[in-house]
């Protein structure tokens, strides 16, 4: 598995190695709408996903020593900015223990239909009214590339959980999204 | 503009059977609907100043490796001289040995008649040495064993550099000395900058900062 990404940032990222400002300025203007709309789908309050996005920049600059071109920046710095999502809700406590064990039909598509018919706007501003275990893992299963061994692992929770969170956050957005 | 940022780390997952997720990647940019905040100004408040490069001890390694990465030079330019030294004593045994039998005083005054510009040069940086090594002797209290090892990693830089001053007074025109001593006192004075900054950063992460921010 040597498959080498040529990053288009690559150039850019050499210049912040150097501690170059206006690379630094450049990879902010890029990746901020982005990660901002991560950091505000994770964390919901503006305040916070703005703290979370500033802390993420900050670090993602002063350690990029440690970026080995191994993945694009931009994996890298996603990275960077859902682990600070997820540090932010572990101080303020993010519960993914008591949930209900429901077997939710992961594969039940006759009842996606819903999520085709809306714009995905609307999808994401009803992400943002879950409760908080389940908005993580819906987010990172459909928006972010994680499938659900990786989220297990990152949230420290079993891959069970992880599904049956999923599902949960699904069968609330269909809810959310279905017109009363 | 913000798909393409993406498309190098979908990877192809079993559940890329699933429809649903399927159709939210092909839509992924068009979730990100917010308009972001302009964070630059506080963030580059964060940042170290231009022009100064970044210097951050995470877990120690990437710093300590740098200046290990210099006592490895210096140990080169050690054996280097250190034969062209022994070579030397052995084509011209009587001269090596007066130079040797020479007192650092002697040597000192020497140097200053031969070669003023180089005393110069000498004099300006053994000032600063010394005012980084007190700097670093500082730290003593909080890092004992850290200071006293990084004091010691000074004597065979110290000894490489009375060895090519030795080697000057025999051969005063011989530039490459010149240069070799003065890249002697440069490189001391940049790992005792190194080792400087880790023990300030050492301190700052001991005080406070224990945010504990994972970076995976």
């Amino acid at each position: 598995m040597s498959t080498h990404y040529t990053d288009i940032n690559h150039a850019l990222v050499e210049r912040c190695r150097q501690n170059d400002r206006k690379a630094q300025f450049e990879l902010y203007q890029k990746y901020n709408q982005a990660m901002f709309n991560i950091t505000k789908r994770m964390c919901r309050n503006e305040e916070d996903a703005k703290d979370v996005l500033q802390d993420a920049f900050v670090s993602a600059f002063k350690n990029i020593e440690q970026f080995s071109h191994k993945v694009t920046f931009g994996a890298w710095l996603k990275r960077i900015v859902i682990n600070k999502c997820l540090d932010h809700l572990k101080k303020r406590k993010l519960n993914l223990v008591d949930i209900e064990h429901v077997d939710y039909k992961i594969s039940d598509e006759s009842k996606d239909e819903v999520f085709y018919r809306v714009a995905p706007a609307l999808i994401h501003e009803k992400i943002k009214e879950l409760p908080t275990g389940c908005r993580v893992v819906f987010s990172l299963y459909m928006l972010e590339g994680y499938d659900h061994k990786e989220i297990a692992q990152i949230l420290g929770v079993s891959e069970s959980t992880s599904k049956s969170q999923f599902g949960r956050a699904k069968k609330l957005l269909r809810q959310k999204l279905t017109p009363k | 503009m913000k798909t393409y940022l993406f498309t190098n780390e979908r990877k192809e997952t079993s559940t890329m059977s699933d429809k649903l997720k399927k159709y939210f990647e092909e839509q992924r940019a068009q979730f990100d609907v917010e308009t972001p905040p302009d964070l630059w100004q506080a963030i580059e408040k964060e940042l170290p100043p231009e022009g100064k490069k970044n210097k951050i001890i995470q877990g120690n390694f990437g710093e300590r490796r740098s200046v290990s990465y210099l006592w490895k030079v210096a140990a080169i330019l050690l054996m280097v001289f250190g034969l062209g030294f022994w070579a030397a004593k052995m084509t011209t045994p009587s001269n090596t040995e007066i130079a040797q039998q020479t007192t650092l005083e002697q040597i000192e005054f020497d140097l200053a008649k031969i070669a003023p510009e180089m005393a110069e040069t000498e004099s300006f940086y053994f000032a600063n040495i010394a005012s980084f090594k007190k700097d670093i002797e500082q730290f003593k209290q909080s890092n004992p064993e850290i200071v006293k090892e990084f004091l010691a990693e000074h004597k065979s830089l110290d000894k490489l550099y009375n060895d090519l001053k030795l080697m000057l007074l025999k051969d005063v025109d011989n530039e490459k000395i010149l240069d070799l001593m003065v890249q002697n006192l440069q490189l001391r004075m940049t790992v005792l900058q190194k080792q400087k900054s880790i023990l300030q950063n050492i301190l700052k992460q001991k005080s406070g900062n224990h945010e504990g921010a994972t970076i995976l």
